[in-house]
């Protein structure tokens, strides 16, 4: 479903896409992309009170990768394709899993609208910056200049807007 | 402070308390599909199920591997809460109510609420995933238990829930949650 997504968009130029302008208002407090065995592939941290090390985002990816999986293997019903959408008392946390394996999950306020769409936007942005860059191993963290360039104007539009900053 | 805050927590008589308003229907009547309650060692008081299509594991390890997977994901949402400015160690035990703690998360097939009671009582109600907010009606769940369990003498606390009374309300509850 996500694949079919991204073969019925029209040809995106590299810079400015336009339907950017009709992103979500809200804030964001990190973004962690994870490869498909549990390894943080991409963390960016856009406003949290608490300090967090590499050691700990390392340690949570993996700790969410594997909860992902448990909460499959939970379900009274069959089909079960793991955890969308986690709500705290301070935050959310919304999770998509592509049909690779690779999750990308972002925490944020809580009621926070339209991060469905958000996420399949850094999704298309991966495949488009990460995946079709020749130099880019796969699995390994991303270093990928038009891909952080990319992401940050998506969630700059948002903050911008909201927040004033 | 989570526990007490909203909706008071007054005490049930048989009869009388409203029960929470159920959430908008999905229509089938078969809204609640589970319910566990642990205690605060692991211990799974009650387990109860209306309707379960699936079950990938025996009783007992589906019921440790539920208690773990709640115990880490508290560690999880304590220690990745933006909003705090300390967030302990990840490894480190959390007593009740310490740390953001979650109160739901949703898959594509089932949405489990949880609900932890400051004296460590876990409760988890797994329904349909497009239930609305259950916080209210795990609080009277709460009350169901401290009704007819706690305040019972002939039970001993930390052991298994075999309350008729308590399964009778408890399901004639859980019906109401369409």
């Amino acid at each position: 479903m996500a694949v079919a997504v991204c073969i019925c968009l029209p040809r995106l130029s590299l810079i400015g896409f336009p339907f950017f302008l009709t992103m979500a208002t809200v804030a964001i407090y990190s973004l962690f992309i994870i490869n498909k065995s549990g390894g943080l592939i991409h963390y960016k941290d856009y406003g949290s009170a608490g300090r967090m090390d590499t050691n700990d985002s390392l340690r949570l990816a993996s700790l969410w990768h594997s909860m992902h999986a448990i909460s499959q293997q939970l379900s009274p019903t069959p089909g079960c394709n793991g955890i969308d959408l986690l709500q705290a008392h301070n935050f959310d946390l919304h999770c998509f899993q592509s049909l690779t394996g690779t999750k990308f999950f972002v925490v944020c306020e809580t009621g926070a609208p339209n991060m469905e769409f958000l996420l399949r936007t850094i999704y298309q942005l991966y495949t488009e910056f990460a995946l079709k860059n020749p130099f880019y191993e796969m699995e390994m963290p991303i270093r990928c200049e038009l891909f952080d360039f990319n992401l940050a104007q998506v969630i700059q539009k948002d903050r911008v807007a909201l927040l004033g900053r | 402070m989570q526990f007490f805050s909203g909706s008071s927590l007054t005490s049930v008589a048989p009869d009388s308390s409203p029960a929470p308003a159920a959430p908008p229907g999905t229509g089938t009547g078969a809204n609640a599909q589970l319910i566990y309650i642990f205690n605060r060692n692991g211990v799974c008081l009650l387990y109860r199920e209306w309707h379960r299509p699936l079950r990938t594991l025996a009783r007992n390890q589906d019921q440790k591997l539920m208690f773990g997977l709640l115990f880490s994901l508290r560690s999880f949402t304590a220690k990745i809460d933006p909003t705090s400015t300390e967030n302990g160690n990840l490894g480190a035990p959390l007593l009740p109510g310490q740390g953001c703690s979650f109160h739901s998360f949703k898959t594509n097939t089932y949405k489990l609420n949880y609900m932890e009671s400051p004296s460590g009582i876990k409760l988890i109600l797994l329904t349909h995933p497009r239930t609305g907010d259950q916080r209210d009606a795990l609080k009277h769940i709460y009350s169901l238990y401290v009704e007819y369990v706690v305040k019972n003498p002939l039970y001993a606390p930390g052991s298994p829930i075999k309350c008729e009374l308590f399964n009778k309300h408890l399901d004639q509850y859980v019906k109401t949650l369409i």
